[in-house]
């Protein structure tokens, strides 16, 4: 039996199977080197090969898609979910079927190794695995970046193109650490809320910071900075979270855990000039 | 006839500071990015609504409890399921 044990938000993902696999680059640096779960959160038993009918006759409850492409799809099963999981090459052959039980803790995870592919969590499973880990620890994933300047870690997030991977590298210039400029995790502490990064495509060491800010971005001809609160800041924060609206219970979830957030650290609305000037203006004024 | 309890079903509301929270329940990705608030006076509507709720019968609630004209009232409610309507018609 071959297993690995993958560390993201200080949760332990123990990843297993009678055959070999491999991981795909991004998440090397995630694993836990030498140690081994006594109790993981998560358990991905990895199957090498790709069954025909296990989601036939199954309800389809979801479709994940947008304008270009699908990305899988979610079937109720007699205990838990069921996920075809869809080439982003080809569109529309099945790479993988995934079952997950009904508390979210075990993965089945049936892939094609006859076609030569030994990566059984090729993408998108890693950010549909991560969606659920994040329902189970109650936490949530953003498409946000992430700057930390050793005191604080300070969140920009918007639409795509409004600049987030611009002004964490403007923090990075000014001697801040980008924990990432895509997607993030935010947990919460104690008192406080951590935002971690996640396995990408890319190698990048698994990174931490304190949130102190959230910023809502946008590029405008001056820098300016507007304090947003209560159901305003709710709805504007958690319209750039990742996830899945079609149950109820989740979506509930998700509106308690950005109530209590959006309560905690503070909300901006950001129109900044793309130079180095945003860095100073928004150490003077925002509220720490 | 349109039933208005129908299309609250379609959404999930929290109250924050007062205001109401409305996010949709929603199939397709693409539009996770669009969630609504509500002030106060939607608010008492959103919880007022129920099955069965008309028109008449949520001008008779916000009349009642709000101590508004009946007019006011009327244009209140109209103003709060016409953007119910348009809401839910996007989902």
């Amino acid at each position: 039996m071959r297993k690995t044990v993958i560390r993201v938000a200080e949760c332990d993902i123990l990843v297993q199977s009678e055959s070999d696999f491999e991981l795909e680059e991004g998440y090397i640096p995630f694993v836990a080197e030498g140690e081994m779960a006594l109790q993981p959160v998560i358990t991905i038993d990895v199957v090498p090969e790709l069954p025909a009918d296990l989601l036939k006759g199954r309800q389809l409850l979801f479709d994940a898609e947008n304008e270009q492409q699908k990305f899988y799809s979610i079937y109720q099963m007699p205990e838990g979910l069921g996920f075809a999981i869809y080439n982003q090459q080809t569109h529309s052959d099945i790479q993988q079927v995934a079952l997950l039980n009904s508390d979210f803790t075990k993965w089945t995870v049936y892939y094609d190794a006859k076609t030569g592919d030994s990566f059984p969590l090729k993408y998108p499973f890693g950010p549909i695995m991560l969606h659920y880990l994040t329902l189970k620890i109650d936490a949530v994933m953003m498409h946000a970046s992430c700057a930390y300047d050793g005191r604080t870690g300070r969140m920009f997030t918007g639409f795509s193109g409004v600049g987030k991977s611009t002004i964490s590298k403007l923090w990075a210039q000014e001697g801040s650490r980008i924990i990432n400029d895509d997607r993030l995790i935010i947990r919460r502490h104690g008192e406080e809320y951590r935002v971690y990064n996640t396995p990408m495509y890319y190698q990048d060491i698994p990174k931490v910071a304190p949130l102190g800010g959230i910023f809502l971005i946008r590029h405008y001809p001056e820098n300016e900075l507007k304090r947003v609160k209560g159901a305003l800041a709710v709805s504007k924060v958690m319209a750039y979270s990742i996830q899945n609206n079609f149950d109820r219970r989740y979506v509930a979830q998700r509106l308690a855990f950005f109530s209590d957030l959006c309560s905690r650290v503070p909300v901006y609305e950001l129109g900044f000039v793309p130079d180095a000037s945003v860095v100073d203006y928004i150490r003077s004024h925002e509220e720490l | 006839m349109v039933d208005y309890a129908d299309l609250k079903s379609k959404f999930v509301a929290r109250e924050v500071g007062g205001e109401l929270v409305v996010v949709p329940l929603t199939g397709n990705i693409a539009h996770m990015n669009e969630l609504f608030t509500f002030n106060a006076t939607a608010k008492f509507l959103w919880e007022a609504l129920e099955e069965g709720s008309t028109e008449d019968s949520l001008v008779k609630a916000l009349h009642e409890n709000y101590e508004v004209e009946e007019n006011v009232a009327r244009a209140d409610v109209r103003k709060f399921l016409d953007r119910l309507e348009e809401m839910a018609a996007k989902y």
